[in-house]
């Protein structure tokens, strides 16, 4: 593998310098999040303020992109969270990334602060910093219409130049949504990163790689959730699977259950509303809605969106959500976070705490709340700051539904409780994905763990935890990881008993994760079957990657991550829930419906090395190989 | 009467959308299926996300759960994402 290259900008003088990242760090960090948290952590000193002059943003691939490897044009975004204070890494699937590799860069580093507004361009290898005046003001839409069809682009709306704390960076019609990396952008003032080149990625052993590549595509388009329920319904169709196990978070997760998610259902979609499937670069899933939005054929919501368009605010109109959707996309505001904040006003409105114009209920008044808020006209700058920073104006701590300031995703955890450790734990706040996404094995899948048990859930959380850190490292969509549950399953339905027993035995596979945790060293094979990512870097880089050494990485990112953390003044303190999920009982007659944080937490402490507080131990961080 | 609400793939296979019943539990549904539309359709029933007014039977008594007037009886897609 040859050494990744990177281009420092400095805003502030204009000047680019080249650096080629160290052996030592690539083959510890190999790419995306993980070696741009250690960017991050080298290059920041502690307690910058996320939206200062000297504060640095990093954007960077991963070893896969552009390779023709399944799912993998994902490029990420890493800087100091906005909304939390801590880390932030953020992923895309537009095209920035693997025209930001064919252009000659493997990742940017920008630093300082442009004093007018600018827009970065690499073409061929070559960095210009040019005025982008012109653009200010301008939708995410309309600003990459400014550039050629074919450059990768990369851009922040109205909201991230607002400083909106969930604003999103998009690219084409994706968005790294999460953690405000649009206002990271726009405090920077860049309104716009552009990139074009033609270097074709290195590939160490390319004839193997290709024939691997083929055998991962025919497994992932054979298999019943990649190549069947994906394509099909997209991740809408959680709704209604959530909806059916009291996970689906409504009345701003007063509730699990809503007796009108059909109107917003990934079935609804797609039986009224999708016009064709999609996909990004490279990807043989296409779960991509293609919706039509006022005669405009775009892009079309994702199952986040529809619960918390939808059930979360009690709204039943599928037109009023799809358009919502694209309101965000092109205003770059992360739709998770937005929407979650107005169903918390609408909640302080209800308890006759304070009145924001927003209601249970209603999504049609949405549409000035939602550009109100980007502009942050008046009192709708309250809400651009996010819940967390709304309840300690407000009041209403236990029920703003937020881990670390970052709002929680369309999981109701007093279902799914292992997804409430998760979401406690996520190094980025209230995330599903990086907070290993138990949810899956607990209330949205087709294999059922108890969801109320904590039996086993620490240890597989922190496996999951790991397991898509590393994912996201490779540059892969985690999409590409949800062939791991054996299509038998599938075949046989959750209601089988054999799926049935198998979802019990696994309630109880606590000490065996243990083991699997300590055995990772020794697991020296790569199958198509659990992560087929570890063999196809494996062939791209000449890396000894394998199982073990592969999750290995998403470890030592994520203990990586919980020393930026550390380092930033979050304690165990923030590995919290609103009291909500914790102290009230998501049904009044059954006790064991609320997440046991207290009872999880220090056995997740201890499987993990870290202190009795929380803290990665050095002999753990040693073991790591992590040097600070 | 109850009502039965097919979803794809069985939507694909019993070729309607839904159709009253007067049957008494999910077996005897899965039952009526095996006998109407064949074994094919009988085997996608059976590994459908199966739900009685949205709420799945694997919170309630399974196969053996028990369905009123006015039930609506969902066979819905596996679906996946996040």
């Amino acid at each position: 593998m040859r050494a990744p290259v990177y281009a420092i900008i400095d805003l502030s003088t204009g000047k680019t310098e080249r650096m080629e990242i160290g052996k030592n760090y690539y083959e510890k960090y190999l790419g995306g999040k993980t070696l741009a948290t250690r960017l991050l952590l080298d290059m920041t000193p502690a307690g910058l303020d996320p939206l200062g002059p000297d504060t640095v943003i990093v954007i960077n691939t991963s070893p896969a992109n552009g390779t023709g490897a399944p799912s993998s044009s994902r490029f990420n975004m890493t800087f100091k969270n906005v909304l939390t204070g801590g880390i932030a890494t953020s992923n895309c699937g537009g095209q920035f990334g693997v025209l930001l590799k064919r252009a000659g860069y493997d990742g940017i580093v920008l630093k300082g602060q442009s004093e007018k507004p600018v827009t970065i361009e690499i073409i061929d290898g070559a960095v210009s910093i040019r005025d982008a005046g012109d653009l200010w003001g301008k939708d995410a839409e309309e600003t990459q219409e400014a550039f050629p069809k074919i450059y990768g682009k990369l851009v922040i709306g109205p909201a991230g130049e607002n400083l909106v704390r969930y604003a999103s960076a998009v690219s084409g019609e994706r968005v790294a949504g999460r953690c405000g990396g649009g206002a990271a952008l726009g405090a920077k003032k860049v309104k716009a990163i552009v990139a074009y080149g033609t270097r074709k990625p290195e590939i160490h052993n390319k004839k193997a790689f290709d024939k691997y590549v083929k055998k991962w595509v025919h497994f992932l388009r054979s298999h019943p959730m990649t190549g069947e329920a994906l394509p099909n319904y997209g991740s809408a169709g959680l709704v209604s699977k959530a909806n059916s196990t009291n996970a689906l978070p409504t009345h701003n997760f007063k509730y699990g259950h809503s007796a009108d998610a059909h109107y917003v259902s990934g079935e609804t979609l797609t039986d009224k509303y999708l016009l064709r499937n999609s996909s990004c670069i490279s990807c043989p899933i296409r779960c991509e809605r293609r919706v039509l939005v006022d005669g405009k054929d775009v892009k079309g919501p994702e199952y986040e969106t529809c619960g918390f368009f939808g059930p979360n605010i009690d709204a039943i109109s599928m037109e009023n959500m799809l358009r919502l959707n694209y309101l965000c996309d092109i205003l770059g505001m992360d739709t998770i976070s937005l929407a979650s904040t107005i169903a918390f006003a609408m909640e302080l409105k209800e308890n006759g705490v304070a009145d924001f114009g927003v209601s249970f209920g209603d999504s049609e008044g949405l549409f000035e709340v939602v550009q109100k808020i980007a502009r942050r006209d008046g009192i709708y700058s309250d809400l651009a700051n996010g819940s967390k920073w709304m309840s300690e104006k407000y009041g209403g701590k236990d029920y703003a539904m937020h881990s670390k300031g970052l709002e929680m995703a369309s999981y109701e955890p007093r279902r799914s409780v292992g997804m409430g450790l998760g979401y406690a734990t996520s190094n980025r706040g209230g995330c599903h994905l990086n907070g290993g996404y138990l949810a899956l094995l607990e209330s949205v899948g087709v294999l059922m763990m108890d969801p109320l048990s904590t039996s086993a859930k620490p240890a597989l959380t922190i496996f999951m935890q790991n397991a898509l850190d590393a994912i996201s490292a490779g540059g892969f969509c985690l999409f590409s990881a949800q062939s791991f549950v054996p299509a038998i399953f599938f075949r046989l339905g959750p209601h089988h008993p054999f799926t049935r027993i198998v979802g019990k035995i696994a309630t109880h596979a606590g000490p065996l994760v243990r083991m699997l945790l300590w055995m990772m060293p020794v697991l020296r094979f790569n199958s198509v079957y659990l992560f087929p990512h570890a063999e196809a870097l494996r062939l791209i880089t000449g890396l000894p990657l394998y199982t073990g050494s592969f999750v290995k990485i998403g470890e030592r990112g994520y203990n990586l991550e919980r020393t930026y953390n550390m380092r930033e003044g979050l304690t165990m303190a923030d590995d919290s829930l609103p009291d909500r999920l914790t102290k009230v009982p998501q049904d009044p007659d059954n006790p064991k419906t609320v997440v046991r944080l207290d009872k999880m937490l220090p056995v997740y402490y201890k499987i993990r090395g870290w202190s009795k507080t929380g803290v990665p131990t050095a002999k753990k961080l040693r073991k790591l190989g992590i040097e600070l | 009467m109850k009502t039965i609400r097919y979803f794809a793939p069985m939507r694909g296979v019993v070729h309607k959308e839904t159709e009253e019943t007067d049957l008494a539990s999910i077996r005897d549904v899965l039952d009526y299926i095996k006998t109407a539309y064949g074994k094919e359709a009988y085997k996608t029933a059976k590994s459908s996300l199966i739900v009685v007014n949205d709420v799945s039977i694997g919170l309630m008594n399974g196969k053996k759960t028990a369905l009123n007037d006015g039930d609506v009886i969902g066979f819905l897609p596996l679906c996946g994402g996040g």
